[in-house]
């Protein structure tokens, strides 16, 4: 394991003030994150329906769980303030959006940001996708359709055909070029289940899952790598990276407090029913629910919630969501690293039961930074 | 006559990025009122005419193709300027749903603290069906998804939507405009008739391009009409109009670039109704109406130089506005006697000849300081 690889970047979604959340953005840049991350959500995970201060307390501050900018004019912005640190989008995907609309925005940030644009994506999520009238359908060969029509329209200079499934091209064009010649933006994708991980092994430039523990970690990047290596690539070439809720604290026992309020608990309805069939019991909301994929805040009311995430195990909780002192922290990424984990990123949850604990939270995770900068230099 | 008559123009820019960003903080400092932005994948003139001794710009510009997605272009625009409105020109809703750009005008909105405009039509074939996505019913697309981004602006909470493209359940969205209760104004180009009838139930603003006087008129009635049939005020509607010019201070220049292959491909975009006027059929065929079928990756070189040759000159100076200063001038106060309130002029002068850059966007400063003191 070499921990002076180890990368580490953070979510960054704006909901208040643009001007304030940018400034922000660019502090994260002069503290050293490697990368920066935003959400492509039109809906939030948390159901209004228990977003109030007595539950969740960070609603005092912000009215509605479903606040979200859109992410590629965000992105725009921050590509354009800012000068070394990498950018991506956690995650999109192509129901919203057609393929050839992702490939120009991409070569596009990629111009503004002289080549530090991540497209992360992943296979979707209903509630970004059902409640807007969308049909939701075989997402994974979708996203695998979109990827190859991205990549033709990026690497072609003339004209294209393609015969797929869900898009037929004739004669289309994406003449816009990436920044420096022939380096596209890399292809980030949010893969957990077997078809997805063959995908990322197949075409995928980095690998952003959205949950993990080491064991799973090291059992999923190896299906990855059986995947490239059948498809002749260098395995080297695919950027193991991890996407982790964070709870850090001097005290541990704040962390425990903080892992057990609503809004933390109500993320792990995003897993799927086989995570819950570890810890032996069934998914909430149904036994054939996969969460990222089923899950639809807006339809359920506050008393169905609240009984839902009373049954989520604790121990699902400390072993899935990053939790602890600084040290503690940086020994749970270290354990990451020792299975090929390069690239994480840490979305601070600290705070959202505790407002005192923004600074504290952001000044630990800059700890957590600094630790791993150091070996890198 | 007292005229008060806003000015914009086109902002679209190619590579490199940052130096189409100083253009903009240029036309800002310039005195227009607003800026537009294409949303294109595809451009207007076939590759395979894109050649030096058919299109002079060829030599300053890789392809015909080459365009930045409009909203990262428009956030940076935004974020780089204080007080020039910002417009598509225009968008559609087949390549991004109506919910992406609902929320996308909010974002632009709190960006630029209030001067974004969403200019949309029906799309354009060209964005659309090269691409593998289903051409069907615009008009009708249109509509509701222009009633789907105001459901989401204006209701606090989940929405619901029986439509017949969309069906939405429990959707949201949350983000609100910058100053409360102030939206995004949808300017809609509209052409015919329900178009026209549309832009009058639920358009804040109107960008249709090149019509002539009269008929702007005339569409500009039925407008008005359609608005007070739905109980709105029809002075809510802005009246803008897009046109493309060529101006040089010698009114023979001006003939002379009509006839460039930039000029005459541009023609390809009308119907062939307006063909007819001027005695022959859309070279594209009877049922072509450019705007919506014209593909130039479809056409080769050869089919292109005869299309093109077919082409009368009399159309050309008909379709166009171009002249002096003065001859502009008066066409726009024409227009103005007509209703118009916002003209966004783009310059194609050096598009044809890039010589004349300098010169023809002097002449445009003619007019802006004419009209604007």
């Amino acid at each position: 394991m070499d921990i002076s690889e180890i990368k580490i970047g953070t979510e960054s979604s704006i909901f208040g003030p643009i001007d304030k959340g940018i400034t922000q953005i660019k502090r994260l840049e002069e503290i050293g994150f490697d990368s920066v991350w935003m959400a492509d959500h039109l809906m939030g995970w948390t159901p209004e329906s228990i977003w109030t201060p007595d539950l969740i307390k960070v609603a005092a501050v912000q009215q509605d769980p479903h606040i979200f900018h859109e992410v590629y004019s965000i992105l725009a912005v921050v590509a354009w303030i800012t000068n070394k640190i990498l950018l991506g989008t956690s995650v999109t995907e192509t129901f919203r959006r057609h393929p050839a609309v992702l490939a120009q925005t991409l070569i596009t940030q990629d111009n503004i940001s002289k080549g530090r644009v991540i497209l992360g994506i992943g296979a979707g999520e209903a509630e970004n996708v059902i409640p807007y009238g969308i049909k939701w359908d075989k997402p994974v060969s979708r996203l695998e359709e979109s990827i190859r029509i991205i990549k033709l329209l990026w690497e072609s200079d003339k004209k294209i055909n393609y015969e797929g499934e869900f898009w037929k091209l004739k004669d289309a064009v994406l003449t816009a070029k990436p920044f420096k010649k022939n380096k596209y933006p890399p292809i980030w994708i949010a893969a957990h289940g077997p078809k997805m991980l063959n995908l990322a092994g197949q075409l995928g430039d980095g690998w952003l899952p959205a949950y993990s523990d080491p064991q799973a970690y090291k059992y999923r990047l190896n299906h990855i790598h059986n995947a490239a290596k059948k498809a002749g690539r260098d395995i080297n070439e695919i950027t193991p990276g991890l996407y982790s809720y964070i709870i850090i604290d001097e005290d541990h026992n704040a962390c425990d407090e903080l892992i057990g309020s609503p809004y933390v608990k109500n993320m792990l309805l995003t897993f799927p029913n086989s995570v819950y069939q570890e810890y032996g019991t069934k998914h909430p909301l149904g036994e054939d629910f996969y969460g990222l994929v089923d899950y639809v805040p807006t339809r359920y009311d506050r008393e169905t919630i609240m009984e839902a995430i009373n049954k989520i195990p604790q121990k699902m909780c400390d072993d899935n969501i990053l939790h602890g002192t600084p040290d503690e922290i940086i020994g749970r990424i270290e354990e990451y690293a020792k299975v090929g984990m390069k690239h994480i990123v840490l979305t601070n949850l600290t705070f959202v039961n505790d407002l005192s604990k923004v600074k504290s939270s952001y000044h630990n995770m800059q700890k957590v930074l600094n630790y791993f900068k150091d070996k890198n230099s | 006559m007292d005229i008060d008559i806003k000015f914009g123009t086109e902002g679209t820019f190619i590579p490199p990025f940052d130096r189409g960003i100083e253009t903009i903080k240029r036309i800002e400092n310039s005195g227009y009122d607003s800026v537009w932005f294409a949303d294109h994948l595809m451009g207007w003139i076939p590759e395979s005419i894109w050649t030096p001794d058919l299109i002079e710009m060829s030599t300053i510009q890789n392809s015909p193709h080459d365009f930045y997605d409009v909203y990262s272009v428009m956030s940076v625009a935004a974020w780089n300027t204080k007080n020039v409105k910002l417009g598509t020109s225009v968008t559609e809703t087949f390549r991004r749903h109506p919910a992406v750009l609902a929320q996308t005008f909010l974002t632009l909105d709190h960006i630029s603290k209030g001067r974004a405009i969403l200019g949309i039509g029906t799309g354009e074939g060209e964005n659309v069906i090269p691409y593998g996505i289903k051409w069907e019913k615009p008009v009708s697309r249109l509509e509701e998804a222009i009633k789907i981004i105001k459901l989401l602006w204006q209701n606090e909470g989940k929405v619901s939507f029986d439509g017949e493209f969309w069906k939405l359940k429990n959707a949201v969205l949350s983000i609100k405009p910058y100053e409360e209760g102030k939206y995004p104004p949808i300017w809609i180009a509209a052409h015919g008739p329900k178009m026209c009838e549309l832009t009058g139930k639920l358009g804040d603003g109107w960008l249709p391009t090149n019509f002539d006087p009269k008929t702007y008129r005339e569409k500009l009635d039925i407008i008005q009409n359609s608005a007070k049939k739905a109980g709105r005020d029809p002075e809510e509607i802005t009246p803008g109009l897009w046109h493309n010019i060529i101006i040089d201070e010698d009114h023979g220049v001006c003939d002379e670039l009509l006839e460039s292959a930039y000029v005459k491909n541009y023609t390809l975009l009308q119907s062939n109704e307006y063909f007819e006027k001027f005695g022959i059929s859309h070279p594209f065929g009877k049922d072509f109406y450019g705007l919506l079928d014209y593909i130039p990756t479809n056409y080769d070189r050869e089919t292109m130089v005869e299309a093109l040759s077919k082409i009368p000159a009399k159309l050309c100076d008909e379709s166009f506005l171009h002249g002096t200063p003065d001859e502009i001038i008066a066409k726009i106060e024409d227009y103005a006697k007509a209703g118009l309130k916002h003209i966004v002029l783009y310059n194609i002068t050096y598009n044809c000849d890039i010589t004349k850059i300098k010169s023809s966007f002097g002449c445009v400063k003619k007019i802006l300081q004419y009209f604007k003191g």
